[in-house]
């Protein structure tokens, strides 16, 4: 309709005049006020009820543990750290991307581009990107920042191309059913053999809800006046059993030494001679060699070759499974029955198998429950307690480091361990080093990634950083929106002005055009920001976890956000969860009203200066 | 910062002429920040055809998903029987049994391969990974020969794979996407991709949302530009701000905790008075529609009172002095005159409700039919691909890729929705600017 149009109906009402009585025109204009203050009262009205049962239903739940506990599938327990922390990580990035390039392309629009078709595309094109629907942008951070359209050659989100700051360890089974961990120079390090003086640390099971200290065997070496020294398994380590390949090759037709199983299979051998030797294989030293005749079990280690487990004579059943799982069942099934009472100490064999080198120690294993569980302790043989009478030099003692709990991320998961903690090294363990994990169940030949504060892959994954560029799609035409108009409230005078005294354009922007514009571009930034915190499709489509109990610690690292976490919660049946997830919402409103009353301060403050 | 800032600093340009080299610098200085800022414009280019390179390139790859029907049950092959050069690669495929949908059967790259009974066995390629790693080619049919070459005559090795049995055929074709009314991609005999029943979804949550919103947000609108004293206004638009920043998530729980349950009371009292049988599903369209209502109502009422205020001033004195009541101004003369703003106002609003996930998500339910019901569920297209990246069906499925399907359609809707929006608008501005 054009403003003709307007001025005919001007004209219209000139005639309606007559035909109607002035005192029903203003009785229809009397009714019309008051439904229109009815109608007005609708969107205040739904506020005022949103408000009040999100404040109702969720002020019980508000509390100071609520804000400092992790997510927790029972929801006396459940709080919103996670989430608050992956809000400020994601938002923190999604800020730092969008904002100096949001401001820079209004920038660019108005003070640089000449009038021409590519600044009016551009310009459409930003009206339209604001049109779109966040999940579609979610879709583009999942396939381009997450997998990067899954190019060939760049790897994936969880096989990344490219990693900067991250340690690599191998977990292996021990012969005792611990698991043992051995740091590697890079992700796709051989397997190999350990260098003498690497520390190769066992571990245990752990009960997944507490990591306690471990106890570890530990050997007396010294004991002077400031108490006694120890090592771990330094004396300890005699025995080296060659090679299946290089007896071969030596052409040695030996009782104990068979051909390579093709399968990768353990074997069983009964009754076989092994030869033991505390050197590596050479020919002089292989005929030198004690042999020991018994029962073995063969097997392949990560390196390919073969090794030969000595079962202890009173164990016949070894039960199937992957090949770890059957060094592991030489030992005995614990069941909670027998583990009641703390079972008589018993004398068992224990092996470290490494890269065709066997290390043999004795051990005193005692059995205990804790947690749902079993645990094995290994205990040294000398019962005495520590501090009041220390065992003599060679025996063997309890020692409690101290640790630290960590995060280590598998291909697929993450699992807690506990480390050596710094300030607390004892000899053999350096600090950082592995001793316990909660994998729950251990974790045969895998690979652990420890990643640093700065680790940083390539592609991206479904981590902090892609998180925030995706939030950084959807706020940047509305941040670009704000900055252009704001720049377009400055008078042009100045501008020209500014040019007429010979600046350029870039000088008439930083320090004319960009000064009076500031406060405005601050608001539309902070409310940009605001959409940022509460926008929750373009996550959910990344395929953030929905449960997640830590905060991240790089900016790869797995994140929720707080509207993600409410709706978990919301989408969740039951009383107990609907009132977490109002209480989630009053933590998110209280956060965006004060974003938006320090917008409206903004505003006010600034704003009124440049105009007096 | 204050205000004199920008003229102090005008003054201090003054005295900046400097030497030539000072000058040449500068100009260096400008080519590049001039540079950097166009890259920074360049930006919303980019992310428009990523967008649009993203969606085209996963929907075609959805529409090429083939699918095979096999016998249940795998087979072996011994490798002295297969002639690699025999053997055709197929990519992009799915392998079903017919009477088991569902059944775990891998999907994507295989090697149609002749036996000696001449029957076709489809070998997964990914059982040639390590080989074709190994003779360093893409093809894995070179791996095959590659492996086979390594064997030796009496080799062991086996493939193992599945009998093809009937026909090759494109798992979902465009014409039955584009026309079919039954969607059924999870579970069922029998998967179905038509997309009706998902539009019509949206389309009938962003009526409710529209019937709820466009009047209300129209009049509020009106009352804000036209009737408000100075204090009303200062209420009111501060809580439409709130409510316009408030995250669709919590509208999502208001609609889920509060709209269904108030529905509920009113259908009751309904029924009791009219012995209707008026109730709504835990999940259903009305409530999850009035959410997205109350959720565009700011945007409507904000643009269509921006639109109403930029009517000319002069055109309602004119009105008044001919003796108008206000009603008269605002219906005659105000509202047609800012009719193009107050359209742009309900198709921007419009294309919000169409894209909008959360509140859907939570208080929709998720069934897609074409049923029109507002007391039933109903799943929008958004709420479908929430479906599936929440982790409903595996990355790599011809379901997984139907939701960039899905995607590219919601795309292409609100992208109209948005141009002609803003084609509007800008036309209403060149009017009286």
């Amino acid at each position: 309709m054009s403003a003709i149009g307007s001025r005919d109906s001007l004209l219209q009402l000139t005639r309606s005049g007559r035909s109607r009585s002035a005192r029903l025109r203003e009785f229809v204009n009397r009714a019309f006020f008051t439904s229109c203050l009815l109608i007005t009262s609708i969107a205040i009205i739904a506020l005022t009820v949103l408000l009040t049962t999100v404040a109702v239903q969720g002020w019980d739940g508000l509390s100071l543990e609520f804000l400092t506990n992790f997510s927790s599938r029972n929801p006396e327990a459940a709080g919103i750290k996670a989430a608050l922390w992956g809000s400020v990580w994601v938002c923190g990035v999604c800020g730092l991307v969008a904002l100096p390039i949001g401001v820079g392309t209004a920038i660019y629009l108005e003070e640089f581009a000449g009038k021409n078709r590519l600044t009016s595309f551009v310009r459409t094109n930003i009206s339209n990107l604001a049109g779109v629907p966040s999940i579609v942008y979610g879709i583009i951070g999942l396939t381009i920042f997450a997998r990067m359209f899954g190019l060939p050659g760049i790897g994936t989100e969880t096989e990344p191309g490219l990693t900067v700051g991250s340690t690599w360890y191998d977990s292996y089974y021990t012969a005792d059913g611990g698991v043992a961990f051995r740091p590697l120079e890079s992700r796709g390090a051989p397997a190999g053999a350990i260098v003498d003086g690497t520390p190769l640390l066992l571990v245990d099971e752990v009960d997944t809800s507490v990591v306690q200290p471990r106890q570890l065997p530990a050997l007396v070496v010294a004991d002077g006046d400031r108490g006694f020294s120890v090592a771990l398994e330094e004396a300890a380590i005699p025995i080296t059993i060659g090679t299946a390949e290089e007896a071969r090759d030596r052409g040695a037709t030996l009782a104990g030494f068979v051909r390579m199983t093709e399968s990768g299979n353990p074997r069983v051998w009964d009754r076989t001679t092994a030869y033991l030797t505390d050197a590596t294989l050479s020919g002089a030293v292989l005929d030198q060699a004690t042999s020991v005749e018994g029962r073995w079990l063969s097997c392949e280690d990560l390196a390919g070759e073969t090794l030969f487990v000595r079962v202890p004579d009173d164990r016949y059943r070894i039960e199937s499974g992957d090949r770890a799982h059957r060094l592991r069942t030489v030992l005995p099934r614990i069941t909670r029955t027998q583990l009641e009472a703390t079972s008589t100490p018993e004398r068992i064999e224990v092996m470290l198998g490494e890269g065709g080198r066997l290390v043999q120690g004795e051990l005193w294993n005692e059995y205990r429950v804790q947690g749902r569980r079993p645990t094995r302790y290994a205990l040294v043989e000398a019962k005495a307690a520590p501090a009041a009478d220390p065992p003599p030099v060679g025996g063997w003692l309890p020692v409690y480091p101290r640790l630290r709990n960590e995060f280590l991320e598998t291909g697929s998961r993450t699992v807690r361990a506990s480390v050596v903690a710094d300030d607390a090294p004892i000899d053999g363990l350096p600090p950082g080093a592995i001793l316990a994990s909660d994998a729950g169940a251990p974790l045969p030949d895998q690979r652990l990634e420890r990643r640093s504060w700065y680790y940083f892959q390539f592609p991206f994954g479904k981590g902090v950083f892609a998180g925030g560029l995706t939030l950084m799609l959807v706020i940047l035409p509305v941040v670009i929106i704000a900055s252009v108009e704001a720049l377009r409230a400055v008078p042009n005078s100045l501008r020209q002005a500014s040019l007429a005294m010979g600046a350029t354009r870039w000088q008439t922007v930083q320090k004319v055009t960009l000064p009076a514009s500031i406060p405005m571009i601050m608001t539309g930034s902070i409310l940009a920001m605001s959409r940022a915190i509460g926008e929750a499709a373009p996550i959910l489509v990344l395929g953030v976890a929905l449960f997640i109990t830590r905060t991240p610690q790089n900016l790869m690292d797995q994140f929720t956000i707080l509207p993600m976490q409410i709706y978990n919660w919301a989408q969740r049946p039951g009383e107990s969860f609907q009132e977490l997830a109002a209480a989630g919402i009053i933590v998110l409103l209280v956060v965006l009203l004060t974003f938006n009353a320090a917008a409206i301060l903004i505003r006010q403050r600034l704003q009124s200066r440049l105009e007096s | 910062m204050s205000t004199t800032e920008p003229f102090e600093n005008l003054q201090e340009l003054t005295h900046h002429r400097g030497t030539p080299r000072r000058r040449g610098l500068l100009r260096i200085r400008e080519r590049v920040i001039r540079l950097a800022l166009l890259g920074c414009a360049v930006f919303s280019v980019v992310t428009t055809a990523a967008i649009i390179v993203v969606l085209a390139n996963e929907t075609l790859s959805f529409f090429a998903t083939n699918t095979s029907d096999v016998r249940a049950g795998e087979v072996r092959v011994p490798l002295d029987s297969v002639d690699p050069r025999q053997a055709e690669l197929l990519t992009g495929w799915n392998l079903e049994v017919p009477g088991s949908p569902g059944a775990a059967l891998p999907s994507g790259s295989f090697l149609a391969i002749q036996d000696d009974r001449d029957r076709s066995i489809l070998v997964p390629v990914s059982q040639l990974e390590d080989e074709r790693t190994n003779t360093s080619g893409d093809d894995p049919r070179a791996a095959l020969a590659g492996l086979l070459d390594r064997s030796g005559p009496d080799g062991e090795l086996e493939l193992t794979g599945w009998v093809e049995d009937g026909p090759r055929r494109p798992e979902v074709g465009f014409g039955e996407f584009i026309t079919g009314t039954e969607w059924n991609p999870l579970l069922g005999e029998e998967k179905q991709f038509g997309i009706w029943p998902l539009i019509t979804g949206t389309l009938l949550i962003t009526a409710i949302a529209a019937v709820f919103a466009l009047p209300i947000g129209l009049v509020t609108a009106i009352f804000l530009s036209e009737y408000a004293p100075m204090r009303v206004r200062n209420v009111v638009k501060p809580i439409l701000e709130i409510l316009a920043g408030v995250p669709t998530v919590v509208f999502g729980f208001f609609a889920l905790t509060v709209l269904t349950p108030g529905l509920n009371w009113l259908g009751g009292v309904y029924n009791s008075l009219l012995e209707g049988t008026l109730a709504f599903d835990t999940y259903n369209a009305m409530a999850a529609g009035l959410a997205v209502g109350i959720m565009i109502l700011p945007i409507v009422t904000s643009l269509a009172e921006d639109a109403l205020r930029s009517v000319p001033k002069a055109l309602r004195d004119g009105a008044f002095a001919l003796g108008a009541t206000r009603f008269d101004v605002s219906t005659r003369v105000v509202v047609p005159a800012a009719l193009s703003g107050i359209m742009a106002s309900f198709l921007l609003a419009i294309t919000r409700a169409v894209g909008e996930t959360m509140i859907v998500a939570l208080a929709a339910g998720g069934l897609a039919q074409m049923a029109y019901d507002p007391t039933g569920p109903a799943q929008t297209m958004t709420a479908y691909m929430v479906q599936i990246f929440l982790g409903d069906a595996p990355a790599t499925g011809v379901e997984y890729k139907s939701s960039y399907a899905v995607a590219a359609v919601l795309f292409l809707m609100t992208l109209v929705l948005t141009i002609a929006g803003n084609l509007i608008l800008n036309r209403f501005r060149e009017e009286y600017e």
